[in-house]
């Protein structure tokens, strides 16, 4: 039942409806030769809108008799009836009973049922000429054509993988199909379906076999496709004549020697003795020598190797026993080097060949039985990469500009930790490059620059690296901005002249935001700094490239693996180091001639004309050194993202693969170092790290740029 | 978080017609004339932060009419919301047209309130 609040909006639209229609015919009569199309095309609207209006709070009368008056004008809009007077008078008494007629609905009372008869028949004679009365009527009932006859269908559904972007979904294909007629069979494809990480939730893998016996025609299931067939692979086949019903399903799929078991009819006994003396198709041909011997056994070998490869080509294994395996494997690998060691106090010269072609053997095997566990940590990057997919879009839409995302390498592998927790880094440069890089349509229109910026995620190894970038084409880092902050929260000097690469790092400065206008997303407190801290504590590094409207680059660097590094071992005093060969530049016994101390700066050694801090690491770490004096010791040269320093040993000892082990896990955090390693004898040595080496040798970040300013 | 849907007809009873029925649905209508309307309207919700679920839009209607508004819709970002045609039986043809511009379904006028969620149903949970 129609509510009051519904009837009355009706009523009120219904009679600006009926204006409409009485000014517009009005006007059609005043010159029937010229007709307007704006008019005749709101005359028909207003009686299209009424038919709809009425239809919809259940006034069907009303409903059915405006439907006269449209099919009228609905010729006439089409040129397809000519407009005469009489027409016209016709249509203004139909208006003028409509008027009527809906008022006797709403108040319910009674409808003159013999006019409206009279008026209806007089307007279908306009609208179809040639029908009399009698044919009138006739047309009027649906021919339902008697006992229909089931039909069965074929139907075969292959969807485009992106059909769920056009709003469509097979399942309410499937939901239509079902409410047509009974589903006598179904198949669902699942092959399709890729595994886990390379499944993209939004898309369909999968297609249908569907076979229907209905009483619907062949027009009524293609009408269900209506929407999808254009763009899909949709069959329909009758296949009445050839369908033969397939009986019981349970038993259409059961060997006939189960079936004759179950039903008592043979013992099991009968049917294994049966099955064992059971030919194959392969035998059979074979001794009715349709094929040779020799080449059916092959054939048969290498389907049964394919299978088996087939089953075995995935495993679940939790997490927690991969790591238990790696670590073992790391010991294993410890142990080896230790073992080797002991080779030289074989005295026997024989027995120590032996040994060492043997253990070389064994350092070879674990070091490639380490890298292949590891390898089974990694896992690709593209689950995360496509994650953001829908993140640039909604940024993009967001802020009114047109962003194209373009990734490669999403294949490229990562240990699994790392590609878990890049996700935040990479989440804020990604909003970073939106927010402060790519510019307005507008904007870039005016810069003769493609309305659409792209963004580009990359993911690639190279030098026992991976890496990973975030490149925009936006308008890039404004330098004198970026140093003016810096300079005003007192990250930067005034007074000193940086480099290029020194302004872009101090992006990194804690409590650093260049963006004025601070948006909804990027102004939530996360800076920089944290995404290079998040990134570091993952062992990685970040650099930045960037040129005005040309864009900017973010550039992120993983070790391989990272449970192991290559390293230098060092020594200071008794104690030993082992030192990232990552960040090693160079090492080298300093001239005295290189040495030079500045005012209030301390040491500086001279690399190549450049002039960079000198850390004696027995300072650091206050252990009395065997050399103080820096012309008879080693400098080592460390690069970091950020900074280059020259870090004094007594000695070098020499190059190794560390597996690290975590410190703090076990005993606590040691400034300057980011773990330890077990070295071939057994003893424990620091693994220095660069950042931390920072911190507590210039207190300050920031005394580091100074000084690489200076010079 | 309130759930919108799109109304795009001229004729004020049918707009309230589905209002009605949807709200006893529990979902918010946005109410829009014409087709130009309509896409303001979806300009609008945006910057409201309203999330349409649905757009419901008439074909023949003044000032820009159904077809022209699904086209101009699906090239905007709003073109993955699922529209739905209204269409009269005399309109086989507009029903076609619709689904050519994008329209992910269509309903036949008259309705009822059960026959409009069913097919809600169809594209929105």
């Amino acid at each position: 039942m129609p509510n009051d609040e519904l009837i009355q909006v009706f009523m009120e639209e219904s009679e600006e409806e009926i204006k409409e229609l009485e000014a517009g015919l009005i006007s059609l009569e005043e010159d029937p030769d010229n007709i307007d199309a704006d008019n005749i095309g709101r005359i028909f609207r207003s009686a299209h809108t009424i038919k709809g209006s009425a239809g919809m709070v259940g006034f069907e009368d009303v409903a059915n008799f405006t439907h006269n008056l449209e099919n009228i004008l609905d010729k006439v809009r089409n040129n397809e009836l000519k407009v005469t007077k009489n027409l016209i008078t016709s249509l203004l008494e139909g208006v003028d009973f409509l008027k009527g007629l809906i008022s006797a609905t709403i108040n319910k009372e009674d409808i003159d049922s013999a006019k409206m008869q009279s008026i209806t028949s007089r307007l279908k004679r306009f609208a179809s000429p040639l029908l009399d009365e009698a044919e009138e009527s006739s047309s009027e009932t649906k021919v339902v054509p008697g006992g229909v006859k089931e039909r069965v269908f074929a139907i075969s559904m292959r969807f485009r993988p992106d059909i769920f972007m056009t709003g469509q979904d097979p399942l309410m294909l499937l939901h239509e199909l079902y409410d047509m007629g009974e589903i006598v069979e179904i198949y669902a494809h699942t092959e399709g379906i890729p595994d886990f990480y390379a499944l993209k939730p939004t898309n369909c893998y999968m297609w249908w076999e569907i076979i229907i016996r209905t009483e619907q025609p062949l027009s009524n299931l293609k009408n269900v496709f209506i929407f999808v067939e254009d763009e899909n692979e949709i069959h329909i086949d009758d296949i009445t004549e050839k369908y033969t019903d397939g009986g019981n399903l349970d038993l259409a799929e059961k060997p006939i020697g189960e079936i004759l078991v179950e039903k008592g009819i043979i013992k099991e006994e009968d049917l294994i003795e049966a099955l064992r003396e059971h030919k194959t198709t392969g035998q059979q041909l074979v001794e009715k020598g349709k094929a040779p011997k020799d080449i059916v056994e092959n054939v048969a070998r290498i389907q049964s190797r394919s299978r088996k490869v087939v089953r075995s080509k995935t495993i679940r294994v939790d997490t927690e026993k991969l790591d238990k395996l790696v670590n073992l494997v790391g010991e294993m690998v410890i142990s080896v080097a230790r073992m080797v060691q002991f080779s030289t106090a074989i005295k026997d010269p024989l027995l120590f060949r032996s040994f060492e072609t043997s253990s070389a053997a064994l350092e070879r095997v674990s070091r490639e039985l380490q890298e292949q566990v590891m390898r089974v940590r990694m896992i690709p990057v593209e689950g995360t990469f496509n994650r953001f997919r829908r993140l640039v879009r909604d940024l993009a839409f967001e802020q009114g500009k047109k962003i194209e995302l373009k990734m490669s390498g999403t294949e490229t592998e990562l240990d699994k930790n790392v590609v878990e927790q890049i996700g935040d880094p990479l989440k804020h440069m990604i909003r970073n490059s939106i927010d402060h890089g790519i510019e307005t349509p507008e904007e870039r229109k005016a810069k003769g620059k493609p309305e659409t910026g792209t963004i580009w995620l990359k993911a690639y190894q190279e030098e026992g690296s991976i890496f990973i970038e975030i490149a925009d084409d936006g308008r890039g880092i404004d330098k004198d901005r970026l140093l003016a902050k810096a300079i005003e929260k007192g990250i930067a000097d005034a007074s000193q002249q940086y480099s290029e690469e020194d302004i872009f790092n101090f992006m990194f400065a804690p409590g650093l935001s260049t963006a004025e206008k601070v948006t909804e997303i990027s102004g939530r407190g996360v800076g920089m700094d944290v995404v290079k801290k998040n990134i570091e504590d993952l062992r990685g590094s970040i650099e930045v490239i960037s040129s005005k409207d040309m864009g900017t680059v973010f550039r992120v660097r993983f070790p391989l693996t990272l449970a192991i590094i290559d390293s230098m071992t060092v020594r200071v005093g008794k104690e030993v180091f082992t030192v990232p060969l990552s960040v090693i530049e160079k090492s080298l016994r300093p001239g005295r001639e290189d040495i030079k101390t500045v005012e209030g700066k301390g040491e500086l050694i001279d690399i190549r004309g450049e002039y960079i801090p000198l850390v004696r690491l027995y300072e650091l770490f206050n252990i009395i050194p065997e050399k103080t004096d820096p012309t008879e010791a080693f400098v080592v040269v460390l690069q970091g993202t950020a900074s280059r320093f020259g870090v004094l040993v007594d000695d070098i000892l020499g190059l190794s693969q560390a597996v690290i082990k975590s410190i703090d896990k076990n005993f606590r955090k040691i400034e300057g170092t980011s773990g330890a390693t077990i070295l071939g004898n057994g003893k424990v040595s620091l693994i220095l790290d660069i950042h931390g080496m920072e911190r507590l040798a210039f207190n300050d970040k920031r005394n580091i740029r100074i000084f690489k300013g200076v010079v | 978080m309130k759930r919108y849907i799109l109304v795009v007809d001229d004729s004020p009873t049918l707009r309230t017609s589905i209002d009605i029925t949807l709200r006893e649905f529990g979902f918010e209508t946005i109410e829009a004339q014409d087709g130009k309307d309509g896409l303001e309207k979806l300009k609008e919700a945006m910057k409201n932060g309203q999330s349409i679920k649905m757009i419901i839009s008439d074909i023949n209607m003044p000032v820009m009419d159904g077809i022209t508004f699904i086209k101009k819709v699906k090239k905007t970002p709003f073109k993955y919301i699922p529209i739905l045609v209204l269409t009269t039986e005399s309109e086989e043809e507009k029903k076609l047209e619709g689904k050519k511009a994008g329209a992910a379904g269509w309903l036949v006028k008259p309705f009822r309130p059960d026959q409009l969620m069913y097919v809600i149903g169809k594209f929105v949970r």
